[in-house]
């Protein structure tokens, strides 16, 4: 005990430094255990948000594709690689609307199973 | 909460992943593993390109350690030069760079993509205990190649759990990288101990 006390004197730097270590390790494992990652890829999808793409909802939620682009208001063959957030912007509505009518097409393709009540909306 | 910087990636692509990659590997708190699982994700869709985004990706990390690595030299040749004035220290320090050269390759590798909160500083040890650099710039670039394909491969095969899973990989990063410090500073604690008892 008083030898480690005096490492502990002689090499503060050291000793701190491996106890904020463990400290780090303890907590990153502690997340680790609780929030285990997503082994399987067919998990459900994120809740739908600004930052998506059209083709992102596509790929996620497997919904048709001009259903999704008319929910949208998209003209065929519209720029891709634009956000729900930039084409809120550019039709001047807010981005909850968009994401309100997608969700409805979601309902309406994937309904859930009778006895189940339906998703929360995100 | 993290919306906002998701969104940025099907907008800026590839030249975003370049300066993040690049901001990540000299030690900036950049959320660069969750934007490099976001591409990938975003790759699966067909909304950005892989040879675009991984290249990108990888050509700003490996230009983060290279101006890591040159920082490194810079700041340490002042306190080199002033080492190796005297016989006595200079011998000291040679003894030092060989040891840590003899494990630098597995160090520079692993800390690339295993280990890769420990990155930025192995850059700064190594430019500054003079890795030769054409060692360091192959081993690196095979490194970086490990993490960027690592991230986005998982984001392209688990494009729907992104969130989920880079949120398990920082946990698991930060983990592998306080278990190496853990055990690394236990060792020379744990002989600073032994010499304590023996003298």
């Amino acid at each position: 005990m008083i030898r480690l006390a005096r490492l502990l004197r002689r090499h503060p730097l050291m000793s701190l430094g491996f106890a904020a270590a463990l400290l780090a390790f303890a907590v990153s494992a502690f997340v680790l255990l609780t929030q285990p990652p997503p082994w399987h890829r067919d998990g459900p999808p994120p809740p739908l948000a600004g930052w998506m793409t059209p083709k992102f909802i596509l790929h996620a939620y497997d919904l048709p594709p001009d259903r999704l682009g008319d929910a949208l208001g998209l003209e065929p063959g519209t720029r891709p690689r634009q956000t729900l957030n930039q084409i809120a912007r550019s039709q001047g509505v807010p981005v909850a609307t968009l994401i309100a009518r997608v969700a409805a097409l979601v309902q309406e393709t994937h309904p859930p199973p009778p006895g189940q009540p339906p998703a929360a909306p995100p | 909460m993290t919306d906002w910087i998701l969104a940025l990636v099907p907008v800026y692509g590839a030249a975003l992943l370049a300066v993040v990659t690049f901001l990540s590997c000299m030690a900036l708190p950049v959320p660069s593993s969750l934007l490099l699982l976001t591409a990938g994700a975003f790759i699966a869709t067909g909304d950005l390109t892989a040879p675009a985004v991984v290249g990108a990706a990888w050509g700003g990390a490996v230009a983060g350690d290279q101006a890591g690595f040159w920082l490194g030299r810079l700041a340490g040749t002042p306190l080199r030069n002033r080492l190796s004035r005297r016989a006595e220290t200079a011998a000291i320090l040679q003894r030092a760079e060989q040891r840590l050269h003899r494990s630098a390759d597995a160090a520079v590798f692993l800390s690339r993509w295993l280990f890769s909160a420990l990155g930025p500083y192995i850059n700064l040890i190594a430019g500054a205990t003079r890795l030769p650099h054409g060692r360091f710039l192959l081993v690196s670039a095979i490194g970086e190649a490990v993490w960027v394909a690592g991230y986005t491969g998982a984001g392209y095969v688990f494009s729907d759990q992104i969130e989920a899973l880079a949120r398990s990989a920082s946990a698991l990063g930060g983990a592998l990288a306080a278990g190496v410090l853990v055990l690394v500073l236990g060792r020379l604690l744990w002989r600073a101990l032994q010499e304590e008892r023996d003298s």
